[in-house]
């Protein structure tokens, strides 16, 4: 039985703690340009593509707008003014309503015409393929 | 009431007292408006996630709670590289002054919100009251 040799592994969960750690010093992250603040976000990414996850709630599609330049991202969220209610009483407003904008540096350059975006419950989900020249390449190794 | 949520970060809370969550989930609070008009009390919260299916709203002794379990598409063969916030259900819950008609409640999703329509009970709204010349 290989149960007791699985054991929990104290090392691994370092190594993935440095590896974060690395990854937040190395810039390998996509360190957002400009002034902070916009939507938090969420990268994903496999050789193939990365994966933006954000929060866009009661936005419609025409309120998101994306744009791609090189490795940068722009995300900007323009919400509309909604239904205004006629004598009320406002008893909580924590709901953000203004526009915002947010360039993200993406870790490589990505295929601006095969870009997918798709929201969904409130949530925004873009798909952005690697760029063909900057995947990693699988090189033969000869003996001489 | 309880307190105002700072427009910063999602903020975490906790289960009710005594109760156990089965999913491994983080739960948040919702952002909220609250609104009140002479006949109703309207409140939006954002659920980002959470569809029709997935919202529960219910009221009981003048404590309205709302849950939201989100349904999350999270890229299986994908490594997280980078992450700002969590994903996680829903829940929060606020004492209502006023007395509501609790039949005519009015609940819909859309885009991620949570619209609420609680029509005042008869007895709870303002009457005008005709005063005569003696």
């Amino acid at each position: 039985m290989a149960i007791g040799y699985q054991a929990w592994d104290p090392f691994a969960e370092l190594d993935r703690l440095q590896g974060e750690i690395n990854r937040m010093f190395t810039g390998a992250s996509p360190a957002p340009v400009g002034r902070a603040g916009g939507p938090p976000v969420r990268l994903y990414g496999n050789d193939q593509e990365l994966v933006l996850l954000t929060e866009v709630p009661g936005l419609a599609p025409e309120e998101i707008s994306l744009a791609v330049v090189g490795n940068r991202l722009t995300l900007g969220l323009k919400p509309g003014a909604g239904e205004a209610v006629k004598d009320a009483t406002v008893h909580r407003r924590e709901r953000a309503r203004r526009a915002v904008t947010r360039t993200l540096e993406l870790p490589h350059r990505v295929e601006a015409d095969r870009i997918q975006a798709q929201v969904k419950n409130g949530m925004l989900m873009v798909r952005l393929p690697r760029a063909e020249a900057d995947r990693p390449r699988q090189i033969d190794v000869k003996a001489g | 009431m309880d307190k105002t949520l700072e427009p910063t970060a999602k903020q975490e809370t906790a289960p009710a007292e005594g109760v156990e969550r089965t999913r491994n989930h983080k739960l948040y609070l919702p952002r909220v408006d609250i609104l009140e008009t002479k006949e109703a009390i309207r409140l939006t919260a954002e659920m980002p996630g959470v569809d029709t299916e997935h919202v529960t709203v219910s009221l009981e002794k003048d404590v309205l709670t709302i849950d939201g379990r989100v349904e999350w598409p999270e890229p299986s063969s994908h490594e997280l590289l980078y992450s700002e916030f969590e994903v996680g259900d829903y829940h929060r819950a606020f004492s209502l002054s006023e007395s509501i008609d609790q039949a005519r409640i009015e609940a819909t999703v859309r885009n991620g919100v949570l619209e609420l329509v609680l029509p005042k009970a008869e007895a709870a709204k303002p009457r005008q009251i005709s005063i005569k010349a003696g």
